[in-house]
């Protein structure tokens, strides 16, 4: 029975080549593009879920109350807080404080810069990392242990055993011997951590400075809680712990007139699950990934599948009309309703079954351009993994179901008599089927508005003046081993007499992304006058408003010529506003009561961050106190690519060992919005993925009617209608239905991009004619699709069709 | 009215060429009533479907109201079809999605006429066919009889100075078929040209004169009245 339904559903789907094709191609291309999407938010879904132990990891984080009544959070803890807070709460069975450093490694004659990752003994019980070989009961024996994992392992040793080498790494100005202890197999792609050498925390250089050091925050704290205790009643239990230790905050942050949270509290100690931390951008630093962007994906996965569906069950149903004979005949020998309706699902799966093969296959071998592509983490992998194939199969018996079910059922359901009359149609009117082709426009309408909401956002980003010069800036961050200050002395000595260059400073931070991928902020709070001044500092050198190209509102540069300037700052608008006073030059700030730092100059606010961000209070000091990070050069603007160029050479003089990363200030400005641009990307991808399939879907449509309305079409011309009077007849239709999904896709699209345009500081306002913009460019891309078909219509010989009956 | 000469159509397949017409001479006069008879196949659709300027022809002349028109384009067909010739056909050939007075006014909106004036002239015609009564129903509703009398109706609308008719009476009983072929007669009284293409004899006897074909060519020509 079954092999009847399939042999006659091939021929079937034989004798009609081009509606076939039509259906295989688009839930191809549906497939494809789906399957890569949810590929990509499976993967990042799945981040850190292969920690046994995750349902019960907490990642500590601080929620502290402003003036402003916000909320502020940083998962910057103290030192000495993980141990307190183990010793004193059996809730906690394991903890580990979290720090990285950088330094270099010397073995034997290789020299390599390396990442060190400085944790508690604990963080070997907590996360599901094994140790593979060497003490992987007590791999810390002591301060000078390290583990290694094995790629970085093979990186140093090669093929010799790794376990209890000793190598030599800088420490500050010395060099210190380490002993492996243990090999740590390499964490898994979908790992937060993802580290090479691991010691011990109290190995770091400073830990004795700050052990007992509660107002200093550098390292992240995970704790791991009895199963029998949720976080969040961990937290509640955390609060007088909290009011105690920090009674000296609260008390300075009532004075400053922080607003207190609902629950009156003005600090808090917060846990956030370790399975959150992959997709939560709020708390978490490092390399998460927003929800919003993960559900944007999800979304457009399954709106273009929705969009095959849609094809597929109105081409099904339009079909029916030519074959209404067949399943009346069928009838009348005797079929059974689910046997008709059976045979025409028989022919939905194949066509399904025939494009998900070709889509596994395609999506395979697509993977690696397409993670290149939109710069995400799927593996091939994960399409060999017995989960997905579940889900695979269990979404395509669903889709070929409701695609193929539905059809086939309307089809059964004909009535027999109706149908060798000739004069059954099915699906009652043809409202459902306008209803899903309207359907399919409100998503292409929605998609193209959001494409085009998202380019004129980031268009706005990049050319939006930021307040220093981009275009003729190099920024080179100081890379190898030679000192900060020293790398951008030796930078000036060199370059100070060239011709292309104009003046040279160092930032501690970068300005926009560079090449490096890193950022770095440092808040500092003191107290001015019994109030609490908060302030991002930088650290810079001489010439960084001549540099940069900032605006001296009052004041002057950083000089040599000043040896005061060792204490001097410049602040900028914000800074001056919220210092409050008249006369701001010469201000004298307290941040160290022996030195205090005198205020020499004003710049105008300028972005030093991204413009997702609003200008706060900014603090620029000299290299004396705040090493920099980055060398900036001002080029002259007639030779920029020769300019590059010196730098480079210039650099490799410099810093030997050191990488030359350096690039121009623009192209930071625009390295910072990637993901937008993704999102961009993904955006405009969807819109014409879904536009490709709505208009095949219509253009299948446009040539069913076509053909079931070919006899009027030719009466109509016999009497006198004109080709255009026709195209009209077809086309009038569809053109309503695709102002109709505009007026649908119009308020969600607005909606949305509203939404995502909050989470920057600087945004477009949404323009009415984007909407319109994004209907007509739909109407007409319909209209060409529908047109040709009508034309073709339009022209051709009525004789034929009006004879034939 | 109509003078054809030399008129040659082919149809062609991947091998076989089929004469439909095969030098075919004619003359019809203003206000005469001719019937084309003749056995399937013989070229007498491929006729009318050419006289009607539905189709063209692969060679020959065709003078229509002193006019060489063999060689004029689609457009220009178009255009002299809308205003001069009407179509009645065997099958009726009515829309279904319109009405009878939807469909008997489509030549008008073709045509261009006001719709004021289309209103005036679709009701007068719907009357003198007697189916004023059916002006809102739609065709699957009606008789063969009364579908065919809406399809004269249409064909009429527009004052046409030639009506072709294929078959007009192949889908109705006799006395259907009778109403019609009066409705025709009258017509012809008025001054209407009318070619009409029928395998009845007894169809045949109301017209003036009868043209028999065989193989793409007129053989006789009977003289009736």
């Amino acid at each position: 029975m079954f092999q009847n339904y399939f042999k006659i559903a091939w021929r079937n789907l034989w004798k009609h080549k081009t509606d076939s094709f039509i259906n295989v191609f688009g839930l191809c291309l549906a497939f494809t593009s789906a399957l890569l999407l949810l590929l990509s938010v499976a993967f990042e879904f799945s981040y850190d879920k292969f920690n046994t132990n995750a349902p019960n990891i907490y990642h500590t984080y601080f929620q502290t109350q402003t003036p402003g009544g916000d909320s502020r959070f940083s998962n910057a803890m103290p030192t000495p807080l993980g141990p307190v807070l183990k010793q004193n709460f059996p809730d906690i069975k394991y903890a580990t404080r979290l720090a990285n450093g950088g330094t270099w490694l010397q073995y034997k004659d290789k020299k390599i810069e390396i990442g060190i990752t400085y944790t508690d003994a604990d963080f070997f019980k907590m996360f599901s990392f094994p140790l593979t070989s060497g003490n992987t009961t007590k791999p810390f024996e002591s301060t000078t242990s390290m583990v290694v994992n094995e790629r970085s392992a093979k990186a140093v040793f090669g093929e010799e055993n790794p376990i209890g080498k000793t190598v030599q790494i800088q420490v500050d100005d010395h060099w210190e011997a380490r002993t492996v202890t243990a090999l740590i197999k390499d964490f898994p792609d979908n790992s937060t951590f993802q580290y090479d050498f691991i010691m011990p925390f109290e190995s770091q250089s400073f830990y004795k400075l700050v052990e007992n050091e509660w107002n200093s925050n550098y390292l992240d704290l995970f704790v791991q809680l009895n199963p029998s205790v949720s976080g969040a009643q961990f937290e509640s239990k955390l609060k007088p712990f909290m009011q105690q230790q920090y009674a000296e905050t609260i008390k300075n942050m009532k004075r400053d007139g922080a607003v207190p949270a609902n629950d009156g509290s003005y600090i808090k100690l917060l846990m956030q699950p370790l399975l959150d931390m992959h997709t939560n951008t709020e708390i978490a630093g490092g390399q998460s990934i927003a929800k919003f962007y993960l559900y944007m994906l999800m979304t457009i996965a399954l709106l273009i599948i929705a969009i095959a569906c849609i094809n597929f069950i109105n081409l099904s149903i339009g079909k029916s009309f030519t074959r209404s004979k067949e399943i009346g005949l069928r009838k009348t020998l005797g079929a059974m309703k689910n046997q008709v309706a059976m045979q025409f699902w028989a022919e939905a799966f194949l066509v399904c079954l025939v494009a998900l093969i070709v889509s596994l296959i395609a999506a395979y071998y697509l993977v690696p351009s397409f993670k290149q592509l939109f710069a995400l983490n799927v593996q091939q992998s994960i399409l060999k993994e017995l989960k997905v194939w579940l889900a695979i199969v269990g979404g395509f018996l669903f889709i070929t179901l409701l695609a193929g079910g539905y059809p086939a059922w309307q089809m059964a359901r004909l009535n027999v008599i109706k149908v060798l009359k000739g004069r059954a149609t099915v699906g009652g009117s043809n409202r459902l089927r306008n209803a899903l082709i309207s359907f399919q426009f409100v998503i292409s309408v929605l998609l193209i508005a959001c494409t085009l909401i998202t380019w004129q956002q980031m268009n706005y980003l990049r050319t939006r003046p930021l307040g220093y010069n981009t275009q003729q800036v190099i920024s080179i961050p100081i890379t190898g081993e030679i000192g900060k200050v020293q790398a951008l002395n030796l930078m000036r000595d060199k370059l100070n007499n060239s011709p292309m260059v104009e003046s040279i400073t160092g930032l501690y931070d970068n300005l926009g992304m560079g090449t490096d991928n890193s950022s770095r902020t440092s808040i500092r709070g003191f107290d001015y006058k019994n109030r609490e001044l908060r302030s991002t500092w930088i650290g810079t050198s001489y010439d960084v408003v001549k540099t940069l190209g900032l605006k001296l509102v009052a004041g002057r540069d950083f000089s040599p010529e000043f040896l005061t300037d060792s204490s001097a700052v410049l602040v900028n608008e914000a800074m001056a506003k919220q210092i409050g006073e008249k006369e701001i030059i010469g201000v004298k700030l307290p941040i160290d009561s022996a030195k205090p730092l005198t205020i020499i100059g004003v710049v105008q606010d300028y972005n030093y961050k991204s413009l997702k961000k609003k200008i706060e209070p900014l603090t620029l000091v000299l290299d004396y106190n705040f090493e920099p990070n980055y060398i900036l050069v001002r080029v002259k603007g007639d030779r920029l690519k020769e300019s590059m160029e010196l730098m480079k050479s210039t650099w490799a003089s410099v810093s030997p060992g050191g990488e030359f990363k350096g690039s121009f200030l623009d192209e930071n400005v625009n390295r910072q919005y990637r993901r937008e641009e993704k999102l961009m990307q993904m955006f405009s991808i969807g819109a014409s993925i879904a536009i490709v399939l709505s208009c095949l879907g219509l253009l299948a449509m446009v040539i069913l009617i076509i053909s079931q309305r070919t006899k009027e079409i030719g009466i109509r011309k016999v009497l006198g209608a004109s080709v255009l009077s026709i195209v009209n007849l077809i086309s009038k239709e569809f053109l309503i239905m695709i102002f109709i999904a505009a007026c649908i896709a119009t308020p969600i699209a607005w909606y949305f991009m509203n939404k995502w345009l909050q989470g920057f500081a600087y945004q477009i306002k949404i323009q009415w004619f984007v909407f319109v913009a994004a209907g007509l460019l739909t109407a007409l891309i319909a209209f060409v699709t529908i047109g040709w078909q009508a034309v073709k219509a339009a022209l051709a010989n009525p004789v034929m069709s009006i004879k034939s009956e | 009215m109509i003078k054809i000469t030399d008129l040659e159509k082919f149809y062609r397949t991947e091998e076989v060429e089929t004469i439909a017409l095969n030098k075919l001479s004619m003359e019809v006069k203003e206000g005469e009533f001719v019937a084309v008879m003749g056995p399937s196949g013989c070229g007498k659709s491929t006729l009318l479907n050419i006289l009607g300027m539905l189709d063209d022809a692969d060679a020959g002349s065709f003078v229509f109201n002193g006019i060489e028109v063999s060689k004029f384009n689609e457009r220009k067909r178009a255009d002299i079809r809308k205003h001069n010739i009407g179509f009645v056909f065997q099958s009726f050939n009515l829309i279904d999605e319109l009405t009878v007075y939807e469909n008997v006014e489509l030549p008008l909106i073709y045509t261009g006429v006001k719709a004021s004036e289309r209103k005036e002239k679709v009701e007068k015609v719907l009357d003198k066919m007697q189916i004023m009564h059916r002006r809102n129903h739609y065709p699957q509703q009606l008789s063969g009889g009364q579908q065919q009398r809406v399809a004269v109706a249409r064909a009429v609308v527009n004052n046409p100075k030639l009506i072709l008719a294929d078959e007009p009476t192949g889908n109705l009983d006799s006395s259907n078929g009778n109403e019609v072929m009066e409705l025709l007669t009258d017509l012809n009284e008025q001054g209407t040209t009318i070619i009409m293409v029928t395998h009845s004899e007894h169809d045949a006897r109301f017209s003036h004169r009868i043209i028999r074909m065989l193989d793409g060519q007129t053989v006789t020509e009977n003289i009736l009245v």
